[in-house]
């Protein structure tokens, strides 16, 4: 257990992984949304990343780890900023225990093995199945954490050109001062509309 | 001469009904609205359809402009705008908080400008709003116009 830890941090500290989800969602406005779109598209494929969804008003991209800072502060120099949201989701213990699995598991399959050689030709069916389904619980194994891997090397990145939520503010206020209840875009646009 | 008094502080009254205790000039490229007489709000628009308007209110409870800051800040999150930027303003040698926010309007998104300065017994209120890309356009001339005020 100690030694995959060691092993993880090595690997961490080689490749940048961070052992953890990060999901970031950006807010820009730009003059041009197809521009920006394919700025965004173009920038992650050369930090070694890919775009996964793409709309008229918001891409998803996939930028490694290590080029994740330096990403974000490229999308705020492409128009307005006016903010984001990062989330973060620790992998460690997820990793640790597939990888306890996977290990066990394959200890497990090589014991077999050694037994296969030694059975009987009735005794040699039954490793012979018990092995195909260790087989095939360590391929499942190793692809969950393969992904996982994969959620660690890589940040997912949203950038919005739009506000998806449309609701308007409230427009009264329920503070103590009228003055500031008042105070609202609403109500602003509507007052130049009778002049 | 007791009916001439009131007559002439009638007279007086009347006429202080339409001043303002500030000067506000339009933002460069800004037409000025010709307001009723008996309206003390000042109002400015640009060919883009960028809104520029000011009043003032009593400052009652007397507070600072850190206590409004802060009243007004937090009703605006709570309404439900998203705040881009909280800066301080002078205005003619009165600090004042310029908040700037970001909403939907419609199918657009809208930057919305709120300036506030206690001076005297009052509080100027400032409101700018237009699409967020074409009040960028005119930001620096909106906030030139917010300093200029005299109060």
């Amino acid at each position: 257990m100690v030694k995959v830890m060691i092993v993880l941090c090595l690997i961490s500290a080689l490749y940048g992984f961070a052992n953890s989800q990060i999901e970031c969602t950006l807010d820009i406005r730009v003059n041009d949304n197809d521009v920006t779109l394919s700025q965004l598209d173009k920038k992650a494929t050369e930090v070694g990343g890919y775009f996964q969804q793409k709309s008229d008003n918001q891409i998803v991209v996939k930028i490694p780890f290590k080029h994740f800072d330096a990403y974000v502060e490229y999308v705020k120099t492409l128009g307005l900023y006016l903010g984001k949201r990062i989330s973060t989701n620790d992998l460690r213990d997820d990793i640790i225990r597939r990888e306890t699995r996977v290990s066990a598991k394959q200890k497990l399959l090589k014991d077999y093995q050694s037994v296969m050689k030694g059975a009987d030709s009735e005794s040699i069916i039954a490793v012979h199945e018990e092995i195909i389904k260790l087989v095939q619980e360590i391929e499942r194994e190793k692809g969950a954490l393969g992904k996982l891997m994969h959620l660690s090397r890589y940040a997912t990145v949203t950038i919005d050109l739009k506000f998806f939520k449309r609701t308007p503010p409230v427009p009264q206020g329920s503070t103590p001062f009228e003055w500031i209840n008042e105070l609202n875009l609403n109500d602003m646009i509507k007052g130049f509309k009778h002049e | 001469m007791n009916k001439i008094l009131l007559f002439l502080l009638l007279i007086a009254s009347v006429l202080l009904i339409g001043c303002t205790s500030f000067k506000a000039k339009a933002p460069k490229n800004f037409a000025e609205y010709d307001m009723p007489w008996y309206k003390t709000t000042f109002k400015a628009i640009s060919p883009e359809g960028l809104l520029y308007s000011a009043y003032s209110v009593d400052n009652s409870p007397y507070a600072d402009i850190e206590f409004w800051a802060e009243a007004m800040t937090n009703r605006m999150k709570n309404a439900g705008y998203l705040i881009v930027k909280e800066d301080s303003i002078m205005v003619h040698n009165h600090k004042g908080t310029l908040l700037e926010m970001a909403t939907p309007v419609g199918i657009k998104d809208y930057t919305y400008i709120v300036a506030i300065v206690p001076y005297n017994d009052e509080i100027l209120i400032v409101e700018s709003a237009g699409e967020i890309n074409t009040l960028q356009k005119s930001r620096e001339n909106i906030i030139e116009a917010i300093q200029g005020i005299e109060l």
